[in-house]
């Protein structure tokens, strides 16, 4: 099935489109992308009683590219998310299974909302609201599995802890993109 | 959404925090210094990724429990 096809179909949500997992780095299966920018707020899903631990792996290996995961499925997650990606799809003029729209909603579009306090991010605290936010930051020193990455924010220079899994190849000095404890990819 | 909950340290072993999430209690990774027991704090992957300010993570607890 032509992927464009695919996408429209995808978009009245009843055909599902299985990612393999596999893949070279220059063509990840969207699935995967978006789960780079999704996965890290998935644990908050688990901690509020909403999901199993079990179901978290699974995303998480579908981050990571170990297993497959339907569109459905994630669409199903994530509905939030994806009310949000089709308003901008459907500004973009494009299917909401692009990598474009997706990257739009995430790396502009997801911070602008916190900022303006929609939803329930209104009565969140501030602390909550900032490691919600997705930024890029510089990796400042890689350990095992995680990097020591610094931003600014409001004229200060933050530290974070992040896990490093979904950019094993990040090193010092690197830019990346990050959202809650995770480096979502690389920037630029 | 991102509705994080806070957990409180509760006790550390080296580097290994335990936090209280009330109903339970987790283990988790200490990857930077500076936290200490009584920080609430933010865990992702089993590892601290930040502290929540006490007086924020309260207040957060408090309204968490009405939505």
């Amino acid at each position: 099935m032509a992927q464009n096809h695919q996408d429209s179909v995808s978009r009245k949500g009843r055909v599902p489109s299985i990612s393999t997992g596999k893949g070279n780095s220059a063509e990840e299966p969207l699935e995967r992308y978006f789960l780079r920018y999704a996965y890290p707020c998935t644990f908050v899903k688990v901690t509020r009683g909403v999901m199993t631990e079990a179901e978290q792996q699974e995303l998480e290996d579908a981050a990571l590219g170990k297993r497959p995961v339907t569109r459905a499925r994630l669409e199903e997650v994530y509905e939030y998310a994806f009310k949000r990606i089709r308003e901008v799809a459907e500004e973009m003029g494009k299917p909401f299974w692009t990598k474009e729209v997706i990257r739009e909603y995430y790396q502009n579009r997801h911070s602008a909302l916190i900022d303006m306090r929609v939803d329930s991010w209104e009565t969140m605290p501030g602390t909550l609201r900032d490691l919600c936010k997705i930024r890029t930051a510089t990796i400042a020193s890689v350990m095992h599995d995680v990097f020591i990455v610094t931003y600014a924010e409001q004229g200060r220079t933050q530290p974070r802890t992040v896990v490093s899994r979904l950019v094993p190849n990040g090193k010092v000095g690197d830019t990346v993109w990050i959202h809650y404890g995770w480096a979502c990819e690389k920037a630029g | 959404m991102c509705l994080a909950i806070p957990g409180k340290i509760v006790g550390i072993h080296g580097d290994e925090a335990t936090v209280d999430y009330g109903a339970e209690q987790r283990a988790a990774r200490l990857v930077e210094a500076g936290y200490a027991v009584g920080d609430y704090v933010i865990v992702q992957a089993k590892i601290v990724i930040t502290k929540v300010p006490a007086l924020e993570a309260e207040a957060w607890l408090k309204t968490i429990k009405t939505l």
